[in-house]
């Protein structure tokens, strides 16, 4: 981490997708009360102090790259998940986030699509991603393919 | 004949009363000689004295509100709260791949079977964490409650409604933790109660796992 923490870039636009990997070893849950599906926190990992991973729709588009690229990187069969920029950086009182670029530098294929979701430094802490990871699994809804 | 109207007539208690013993009611039947009138007249009286029996005999306001020994019930659909939580704890314990903490198992078993449920409250999902520890969760409609337990026993909890999250905390152990727990159970008390009303066949969704 540098002294100059950027937790949110406003070049980035509100409507743009971005693409997040579930682990595919936890199962699908549904709602209780709906019997609609819904993601476990246990499907996604909140111990990333750097911000949580996603891909990017547009660096994906770029490179030709699309939700199968996802899916079969890592171990492969991983499930992919969805939501736009906006909704990450919905702020309210108990949080605010925001998306950045950063490049992985050990993914050859999709790393340059990677970005990821920040709060501002102070609130980088185990118990704040933790709590950030609960709100955004609300909001991802299962992957559409780009060339669709 | 009179003898035995008077140990009927102890029987017929108030709904409250639930130390009624199957055994007495059937040698009282036994032994019955009274006319085929009057004895009709008595089943008038008490119509409901076999399921009350079944009911009382499992206690709390969230069992009855679940329809426990309802006839019309599958025995996978009767389990309850208690025993889904041991079942599924037992299993993660014993896969040898999740490799889970036992002292992650204790205190998760700890804080759901002591602390925030009864054997009437919705279950929740409970997997292993890729640290040895354990996450139990309930997603009710916009409600969600989680708790994550690491190997060495501590355990945080996080509660969020409509997208904002009310509760985040960490804790060393139940110990110390009872006002936490006690907003969890309150909660799970109203959702189950939602729950039971809005969609009664939710157990089939973990039947099916």
């Amino acid at each position: 981490m540098t002294d100059e923490w950027q937790w949110d870039d406003e070049s980035i636009p509100d409507d743009q997708l971005i693409f997040r990997f579930g682990n595919p070893d936890v199962p699908d849950h549904v709602d209780l009360l709906s019997s609609k599906p819904t993601l476990l926190a246990a499907s996604m990992s909140a111990k990333e102090y750097d911000g949580w991973s996603v891909y990017r729709e547009q660096l994906m588009r770029d490179r030709n790259l699309d939700i199968v690229d996802i899916e079969n990187s890592g171990r492969g069969g991983r499930k992919v998940f969805q939501m736009t920029v906006g909704e990450a950086r919905k702020n309210n009182d108990t949080y605010a986030a925001g998306v950045v670029d950063k490049v992985d530098e050990e993914d050859p294929v999709l790393g340059e699509c990677h970005s990821l979701i920040r709060v501002p430094k102070d609130q980088m802490t185990p118990s704040q991603m933790r709590g950030l990871r609960l709100v955004l699994l609300g909001l991802l809804a299962p992957a559409v393919p780009l060339a669709s | 004949m009179k003898a035995y109207v008077t140990p009927f007539d102890t029987i017929v208690a108030p709904f409250e009363t639930r130390s009624t013993s199957v055994p007495a009611l059937a040698s009282y039947r036994a032994k019955d000689r009274s006319s085929l009138a009057q004895r009709r007249s008595k089943r008038l009286r008490e119509p409901h004295e076999f399921t009350r029996v079944t009911v009382s005999e499992r206690t709390t306001d969230d069992v009855r509100l679940l329809s426990w020994g309802h006839p019309g019930r599958s025995s996978a659909e009767r389990v309850g709260y208690f025993r889904y939580c041991r079942t599924r704890l037992g299993h993660l314990h014993g896969n040898d791949h999740l490799s889970v903490a036992p002292q992650a198992v204790r205190a998760m078993a700890d804080i759901l079977l002591r602390h925030v449920g009864d054997d009437g409250t919705l279950f929740p999902y409970i997997s292993a964490d890729d640290d040895g520890g354990l996450i139990a969760e309930w997603v009710v409609g916009e409600q969600r409650i989680e708790i994550g337990v690491a190997r060495d026993g501590s355990f945080y909890l996080i509660i969020l409604s409509d997208g904002k999250i009310e509760i985040n905390v960490d804790h060393a152990s139940a110990e110390g933790a009872e006002v936490d727990l006690a907003t969890v159970r309150k909660l799970l008390n109203i959702l189950t109660r939602k729950v039971n009303v809005q969609n009664p066949d939710w157990r089939r969704i973990f039947s099916a796992k």
